[in-house]
């Protein structure tokens, strides 16, 4: 017989919580079931998110933040996701990944002074294992699996979780960081936010394959879509990755199927490239509308439980950007202090040149150049 | 207390708006976020939130009113507690899903991150300012300028004698003591008795300029030899009453310069100038041929013009003419310069043999010594002759040895056999 | 002590901090079972096993981008980089954040990696493998750069580079892997980055140069000799950060100065050398600042070779001419 199949794979999807909040009564609540505690933080982290990330955007419509990339749509990912990580795990960003970062435990208001443009919003708390933004796309993927190889050296029980979007599928980078995760088999999990657009080249433009959870088997793992809006499923297909990494058992790549509610940054238009109607299809899937019928109907959830949660998230955001735009100046100089261990001659001789220039100027704005 | 909404680029580089419509009117409540005003900006109609909870005290501008970027729109008292709730939200949607407010749309920022400025007005270059006349290239390294500047020497009058005329260290420490000040030490000759001092000015000190300047930059080689002008001696003495008829005297001057100028044509390097800048040879198809004269008030150099179409007896005449007004300090400046070639009679004085300073920018200078009798060898027998010694400076840069000794050569065969001059000569 | 050449003297550094560090890792292609192209990494998987002594898959990008993870976790990973012409592929890691990871986060990670790889002309390798481009990385701010001229150099330059706290890039001369032996201390000596060694006094000339051209600057020194002028030779060691002090003292010194690099002249190291120089020895300098440098073309294949590298007649010239200024 001069051809015969040598090897088949499947790609599977899987969702447990539908457009319409409903549980798939198969499955939920399954073996390891997500508690009632737990369902009504993840829908608090939700709202949370969600607000903060609208402030964002009007605080950059208000002149008082930088260029944002909104998260709207994608907050069940980032919760389901953060909230299976344990304390000790690592996790990599990209750049979308605020809702993952307020999980975690980064302050609100470090996101902000990020998206203002100052260098302390990245200076990650010491308790934090989270590396922080990273903008070229897919170059913190083998970041991340350094960091997994380095955690299987020291055989340290942790594992390593990294955020990505479709576009970056396509960037070397990840082809060469998953194909070394899988040759060493690395505790590490590749959660790639497919959320349909890279600014304005769509899924079809980014890439051939049916799926983007297909790209793990060439590199000799798993890969598993699941729906992105369905927080339980997200959830569950995380914490049973992690706990598979843990075991030594390599990687796994999943592939959250979901969609990008807003423009790519504050400074893009979205209507230039795409339809109304597509976004209004998926604004129907949003990921907390179904999560709060959910709450509505297992737990008479509340308009008056919505509100206060809603006062209450408003609050928490307001606080953040009080301690955001309250938070003095950094001195200029700061730009030579941490670039080495300790500054060479000709970098101390230009910091004094910077110091000098803001004295003349009296103040620490510089003037406006000509 | 009061706060200043001022009119935000909205991250889109836009330079000014117009308002469209008012949300909120003065004296109004408002809280953070709530939107407070439209205003169009190109083709998008963008609507602006309030960063302020507080009162409306004032809107500024009305409607169809543009307004730049970073005027005051409104002014609010504002209260310091965050705001308590955002009031569009949840009370109305209770059966459907949950809308949520989306950026609205707003005209295309030209950019994907960050904000891009956009042009005020069209991009001029600045008019050019007027050519400043440029001083004449003056070359020297930065540590001599510096030694310069510190000695208070201005570069332009130091002449150079590094490669291609650049001024060297020596040259600027040369000129030092020229333009020393009268603070130079004076000790030893306090006692001024033993001492005359005569201002150096004038004749003696252009003269001095210029032989300064001809040492240094000239290649100076002195090359000798003697000329037998027995037979010349008769011919002039024989002539001698023409030109006393005509007023003037024939010395042997005149034709030397003729035997000079035959020389010089046949010879042309040794009638040039070296250009340093343009880095050429300028061969001068005239000939000019200088005479240094001392007068009470030192030495002068006058020239006669174009001595190849001249006879014996009219550069007799002018040289006459001219030393007359050289020493009555009557001599026109035209005949001061121009020399291509200079001839110094030092031997009417005394002298047979010397090393005469090249006329510079001229590139050979003739010394005529005391002419005398001597005692020389003609066909193996000891014979009287006068001899004319001749001493010819020339300036090696531009002229090969072998050329000048064929030049002098030249210049002797003329003046021992003056029959070359007549049927030669025009 | 011993006689040791450039490759031993590197992997006796190699060695000796892998005994001293348990978390030193080394990575790259070819470097475990074959114990890398050039032997630098001979014997190593066998002391140190695979573990630590890592054969990685063919991608430059990821095995840069994996070391700054492994460093910010806690390691102390050693890349190689196969050749220089190679490190392209990596750039990205390198510029955009082994240089950036400990300024952008204001020292809360850090990057304490060396990437380590063959560089330059003269052994007349294919296209690609005899790359001089070290300015691309000097010229980038939060990277070290370090080239070792003999094997003495290259143990205690390595030891310091491995130790330093920063993204350091250890570019070793393929032309004198083998060709240079030298007495190399046994045990444990540093020598400081950012530090220049004065090879040669002198009062006429300074040469300024690193790598493998030191040689044919010695040579060119040598016959200066005969002819009555005493060149002073800096080797820099470090080309970020340059050890400025050590150049600009002995220019003052000599007012003459002759740079030899064989990367392009154009924005070559010597470029900013010279720039240095007239900014803060202007007044000492008797010549203009010389450069003999590779022309600015890409180097071509052996055949062309030797007609683009710098060499001792070259560098003789530069240096009459900036003596006849």
């Amino acid at each position: 017989m001069p051809r015969k199949v040598i090897k088949e794979f499947k790609v599977e999807w899987f969702q447990i919580l539908d457009e319409s909040g409903n549980v798939d009564r198969s499955f939920w609540p399954g073996s390891d079931p997500i508690t009632e505690k737990e369902i009504r933080a993840f829908y608090e982290a939700v709202v949370l998110i969600r607000t903060f990330d609208e402030k964002a955007l009007n605080l950059q419509r208000e002149g008082r933040l930088g260029t944002y990339a909104s998260v709207k749509g994608q907050e069940a990912v980032q919760v389901g996701t953060a909230s299976a990580l344990h304390p000790s795990d690592w996790v990599f960003p990209a750049f979308r990944e605020p809702g993952v970062s307020i999980v975690r435990g980064l302050p609100m208001k470090m996101i902000y002074q990020y998206w203002s443009g100052d260098e302390r919003g990245s200076a990650i708390p010491e308790a934090l294992h989270d590396f922080p933004i990273a903008i070229p796309v897919g170059t913190h993927i083998p970041h991340a699996v350094g960091a997994a190889w380095a955690a299987q050296f020291k055989n340290d029980p942790i594992a390593v979780a990294t955020y990505f979007g479709d576009g970056a599928t396509s960037k070397g980078d990840f082809h060469e960081g998953l194909n070394f995760a899988g040759v060493f088999k690395l505790p590490i999990v590749f959660v790639c936010q497919n959320n349909h657009w890279a600014i304005s080249v769509p899924l079809s433009r980014q890439t051939a394959s049916a799926t983007l959870a297909q790209k793990a088997i060439a590199y000799g793992f798993e890969g598993i879509q699941v729906d992105g809006n369905d927080l339980f499923g997200v959830h569950v297909t995380m914490k049973r990755a992690l706990e598979k990494a843990r075991r030594g058992e390599g990687p796994t790549l999943i592939e959250c199927f979901t969609y990008r509610l807003s423009d790519h940054t504050t400074a893009d238009d979205a209507s230039r490239y795409r339809s109304s109607d597509e976004v209004a299809a998926w604004k129907s899937k949003d990921p907390l509308v179904r999560l709060r019928t959910f709450l509505e109907r297992e737990y008479r959830w509340s308009e008056a439980d919505e509100a206060a949660l809603r006062k209450q998230a408003q609050e928490r955001v307001a606080a953040a950007v009080h301690e955001f735009e309250s938070t003095p100046p950094a001195e200029p100089s700061a730009m030579f202090d941490t670039l080495f261990a300790s500054l060479p001659p000709h970098l101390v001789r230009q910091k004094e040149i910077l110091k000098k220039r803001i004295e003349q100027d009296g103040s620490l704005h510089v003037k406006e150049k000509g | 207390m009061k706060k200043e909404f001022k009119f935000p680029d909205v991250g889109e580089g836009i330079t000014e708006g117009e308002i469209v419509k008012w949300l909120v009117s003065e004296g109004d409540f408002v809280k953070e976020d709530q939107p407070l005003v439209e205003v169009e900006t190109d083709k998008a109609v963008v609507s602006l939130p309030s960063p302020y909870t507080g009162k409306v005290v004032a809107l500024q501008g009305k409607p169809g009113e543009i307004i730049p970027v970073g005027s005051v729109l409104v002014a609010i008292e504002s209260e310091e507690a965050p705001a308590a709730g955002n009031a569009g939200s949840s009370a109305s949607e209770r059966k459907q899903p949950v809308q949520e407010d989306f950026p609205g749309t707003r005209k295309d920022a030209g950019s994907v991150v960050g904000s891009l400025g956009e042009a005020e007005e069209e991009f001029r270059v600045p008019a050019s300012r007027r050519e400043v006349s440029g001083k004449t290239e003056i070359r020297a390294i930065p540590s001599v300028r510096a030694r310069a500047k510190d000695l208070g020497i201005d570069l332009a009058e130091v002449p150079g004698t590094g490669p291609a005329g650049r001024i060297t260290r020596e040259d600027v420490e040369r000129m030092a003591p020229q333009i020393a000040s009268p603070a130079a030490p004076q000790a030893a000759f306090d006692k001024a008795e033993t001492v005359e001092r005569i201002p150096f000015r004038g004749v003696r000190r252009s003269a001095a300029k210029r032989v300064a300047e001809s040492s240094q930059k000239v290649a100076a080689v002195t090359f000798i030899d003697d000329a037998d002008i027995t037979f010349l001696e008769r011919v002039r003495q024989n002539k001698k009453s023409v030109a006393a008829e005509k007023g003037f005297k024939l010395t042997y001057l005149p034709f030397i310069i003729k035997a000079v100028v035959s020389g010089l044509k046949r010879y042309p390097y040794l009638n040039a100038t070296l250009d340093e800048e343009k880095e050429e040879i300028l061969l001068k198809k005239f000939y000019n041929i200088g005479i240094a004269v001392d007068t009470p008030e030192g030495l002068m150099v006058f020239n006669v013009k174009k001595a190849d179409e001249k006879s014996i007896l009219d550069l007799a005449q002018e040289i006459s003419l001219l030393t007359e007004k050289a020493f009555a300090r009557t001599i026109d400046l035209a005949d001061l310069k121009g020399g291509t070639f200079t001839l110094t009679n030092y031997g009417v004085i005394g002298g047979i043999y010397g090393t005469p300073i090249i006329n510079f920018p001229e590139v050979g200078i003739l010394g005529l010594g005391k002419i005398e009798d001597k005692a020389v060898v003609r066909s193996g027998e000891i014979v009287i002759r006068k001899i004319l010694p001749l001493s010819l400076t020339f300036d090696h840069r531009v002229i090969y040895g072998a050329e000048a000794a064929r030049f002098m050569n030249t210049v002797i065969e003329h003046l021992e056999d003056p029959d070359l001059m007549l049927i030669e000569g025009k | 002590m011993s006689k040791l050449n450039l490759v031993q003297a590197i992997n006796q550094a190699l060695r000796h901090e892998m005994e001293r560090n348990p978390d030193l890792v080394l990575l790259g292609e070819d470097i475990g079972r074959d114990g890398g192209v050039f032997r630098v990494t001979e014997g190593l998987i066998e002391r140190f096993g695979e573990r630590r002594v890592v054969d990685t898959p063919l991608s430059e990008s990821a095995i840069v981008g994996a070391a700054i993870g492994m460093a910010a976790y806690g390691l102390t990973p050693v890349v190689e980089i196969q050749f220089m012409g190679f490190v392209y592929a990596a750039m990205e890691q390198l510029i955009s954040h082994a240089a950036r990871l400990r300024t952008r986060t204001r020292g809360r990670y850090t990057c304490p990696l060396v990437v380590r790889a063959p560089y330059g002309g003269g052994i007349h390798a294919p296209e690609h493998h005899s790359e001089s481009t070290e300015a691309f990385f000097v010229h980038t701010p939060g990277l070290k750069v370090v080239v070792p001229s003999t094997p003495a150099e290259a143990k205690g330059l390595l030891l310091s580079a491995i130790r330093d706290p920063d993204p350091v890039l250890f570019l070793e001369p393929a032309k004198i892997y083998r060709a240079i032996k030298e007495e190399v201390p046994e045990g444990e000596y540093v020598i400081p980055l950012g530090q220049a060694r004065v090879v040669l006094e002198g009062k006429d000339v300074t040469l300024i140069t690193w790598g493998a051209m030191l040689h044919p600057v010695l040579k060119a020194t040598n016959r200066m000799a005969e002819k009555g002028v005493e060149a002073e030779v800096i080797d820099l060691r470090t080309l970020s950060p340059l050890d400025s002090a050590t150049l600009l003292k002995s220019v003052e010194k000599t007012g003459r100065a002759v740079i030899v690099h064989e990367a392009p002249r154009t924005c070559g190291l010597g470029a900013e050398i010279a720039a240095q120089i007239c900014e803060e020895a202007l007044l000492f300098l008797q010549a203009p600042v010389a450069r003999v440098a590779g022309f600015d073309t890409p180097i071509p294949l052996p055949k062309m070779e030797k007609y683009y590298l710098p060499d001792v007649d070259q560098i003789v010239e530069a240096i009459e001419q900036v003596m006849g200024f």
